[in-house]
């Protein structure tokens, strides 16, 4: 099967016999749970958008691997402008969505993954590399959703793995076998994990050689033995427990969703264990993935941007706004805030390099300063569109109300705007507004912006070591014509 | 039967609806009654087909969704190779094509 259809992603997730719990319960059907389904359906769509000539320049590459047409989220690349592309795709899918579409994480720790087991067994002999080749052409052949799993619960941040009071809390080996491994912990906050027919595990921080047991890189079925999840909750998510909800949801149709993932006690075959101790390639590890992610959130969030502000522009022409010069001037700072994340992200990618094992990885620089942006601008654009909105986005009644037959017409008499715009309408524009900037769509668009792909100041530290600041210091002295023999 | 190929770009930021482009451009061949965007069929002399390597075609209309040009077409060939990046080229495009396939 070259690329899957839209119908056959959802059919081979009914297959899956995932564990996933929410409110105390186990989900008998996650495939069709209100709560999930929309962001299963932005998964959806990376498969939909991928048999579309309209976008197929974006959605799909060759397969480094096997010749193949193939999925763009199954890529290693190959070239910048693989890595352009990606950031493009990630637009697209931020704008078809405004959601976060879940499957970027397995793009990219699978291109991290690539690279660093190559290295690891130059230094050490082993086959972690032909084990991952051999696992990523599944992946490609199956065009399945993985997700990369990276952030453990971490328990005492000021402590390592192996100093931590309860092992378990940064995933672990607890068992060396003949045939394999079992690993016990979790990963937390695990974007798209439900929606994922693969889980691709990776350690969380750089490591020291006493932390042996947590260096570990592996791939399991999402439904192995052992795995279960449990679904984190969102602003606003049981409005689509409601009957009939649809205007209240503001996106009634995409959504995104994190779930703590539980590994208790999993068993680990041993062609799938890609890192197993080497310590001193975790950070390679960690650093190359966290460098792709960041690049990504120059591509999704300005999708979502885009969204947003077109939300916010019609929000003011909804309201009798449009011409109002101040209004003008916040539209315009969103773009120019929008563009300049989109620029980082182009960026980054444009200054990538060939690795080792032959794919492309971005420029980390640029990719930190690219997520540092995205850890601030998102806010502003958020705090803008509420500003052009209105307090209406956050007053105003429910659809229940503006659908019954008592109360509905004193809501469309007393909330219409502009002649020719129904008020239907205009709730509908104010609700997305409310979904983006507060609701369920506000935990892809501003939290996961501020933490996702790593917390501002680890972007910090990274900019701190890539950042050149020698060669700065000797092109101010040759300026000023300082002579070290004069001090 | 002259082959035409419809390439497009990417689609990560269109400043126009490219697939209504194609859209209206086959109009201009097609009857209405046998118009259908996503089935092409031959009309007029003019066959529509997404592009597809190792074909090669009379002329291959390249819809980019700006000025940036960036549609892959590496793998196809043709004879004529039509470079749209606005909606505004709508006509010149179909004037091309109708002098192309010989209908006027």
């Amino acid at each position: 099967m070259p690329m899957m259809t839209r119908d056959q992603y959802v059919e081979s997730l009914r297959k899956l016999n995932l564990k996933v719990y929410m409110f105390g319960e186990l989900i008998e059907n996650p495939v069709d749970h209100p709560i999930i389904r929309p962001s299963m359906n932005s998964v959806a769509a990376t498969y939909e958008l991928a048999q579309m000539p309209e976008y197929e320049d974006l959605m799909t590459a060759t397969s480094s691997l096997t010749g193949e047409k193939i999925n763009r989220f199954t890529h290693l690349h190959q070239s910048t402008e693989d890595l352009v592309k990606k950031v493009k795709m990630l637009r697209l899918m931020g704008q078809t969505t405004a959601s976060c579409f879940q499957r970027c994480v397995g793009l990219d720790a699978a291109n991290a993954v690539f690279s660093t087991t190559f290295e690891i067994d130059k230094a050490y002999g082993t086959n972690y590399h032909q084990n991952f080749i051999n696992y990523w052409k599944y992946i490609q052949e199956k065009d399945y959703t993985v997700d990369g799993a990276m952030t453990d619960p971490k328990g005492d941040r000021g402590l390592s793995p192996s100093q931590q009071a309860d092992p378990d809390l940064y995933l672990r080996v607890v068992e060396r076998r003949p045939d394999g491994i079992v690993v016990r912990g979790a990963k937390a906050h695990q974007t798209g994990i439900v929606n994922s027919h693969e889980v691709l595990v990776m350690p969380t921080i750089a490591m020291r050689p006493e932390d042996k047991d947590w260096a570990i890189s592996f791939a399991v079925p999402s439904d192995t033995e052992g795995i279960f999840m449990i679904y984190g909750r969102q602003s606003c998510d049981t409005r689509k427990l409601e009957e009939g909800a649809d205007i209240d949801l503001g996106n009634a149709q995409f959504g995104g969703h994190a779930a703590l993932v539980i590994f208790d006690n999993v068993f680990v075959p041993k062609d799938r264990i890609f890192l197993d101790g080497e310590t001193e390639f975790a950070g390679m590890l960690v650093e190359r993935f966290a460098g792709y992610h960041r690049q990504s959130y120059g591509g999704c969030k300005v999708g979502v941007g885009d969204v947003l502000i077109g939300a916010a522009a019609l929000a003011a022409e909804y309201n009798g706004v449009a011409k109002a010069s101040h209004i003008k001037d916040k539209l315009i700072e969103m773009i120019h805030l929008n563009e300049t994340l989109y620029s980082c992200g182009i960026a980054c990618s444009c200054e990538g390099y060939k690795t080792k094992a032959g794919n492309y990885q971005i420029d980390l620089l640029l990719a930190n300063v690219c997520k540092q942006n995205v850890t601030r601008y998102p806010y502003e654009i958020t705090r803008l569109a509420e500003d052009i909105a209105g307090g209406l986005m956050v007053t105003m009644p429910s659809e229940k109300d503006f659908k019954a037959a008592n109360i509905g017409p004193y809501i469309e008499k007393y909330l219409k705007g502009v002649a020719g715009v129904s008020t239907e309408n205009r709730l509908r524009i104010l609700r997305l507004i409310e979904n983006i900037t507060l609701g369920a769509a506000a935990v892809g668009y501003r939290t996961e912006s501020m933490h996702g792909a790593g917390s501002p100041q680890a972007q910090r530290i990274m900019i701190s070591r890539q950042g050149n600041l020698e060669h700065k210091k000797e092109l101010a002295k040759k300026i000023a014509g300082i002579k070290e023999d004069k001090n | 039967m002259k082959l035409v190929g419809i390439k497009y770009c990417g689609g990560c930021n269109p400043k126009y609806d490219r697939a209504g482009f194609v859209q209206h451009l086959q109009e201009a061949f097609y009857q209405k009654e046998d118009f259908c965007h996503k089935d092409f069929k031959d009309q007029n002399g003019i066959r529509f087909e997404y592009a597809q390597a190792g074909v090669f075609y009379d002329v291959l209309i390249v819809v980019n969704g700006c000025e940036r040009s960036c549609a892959d077409t590496g793998t196809l060939s043709g004879n004529y190779f039509l470079n749209i990046t606005s909606a505004s080229e709508l006509e010149s495009a179909a004037g091309f094509l109708k002098n192309m396939t010989d209908i006027l």
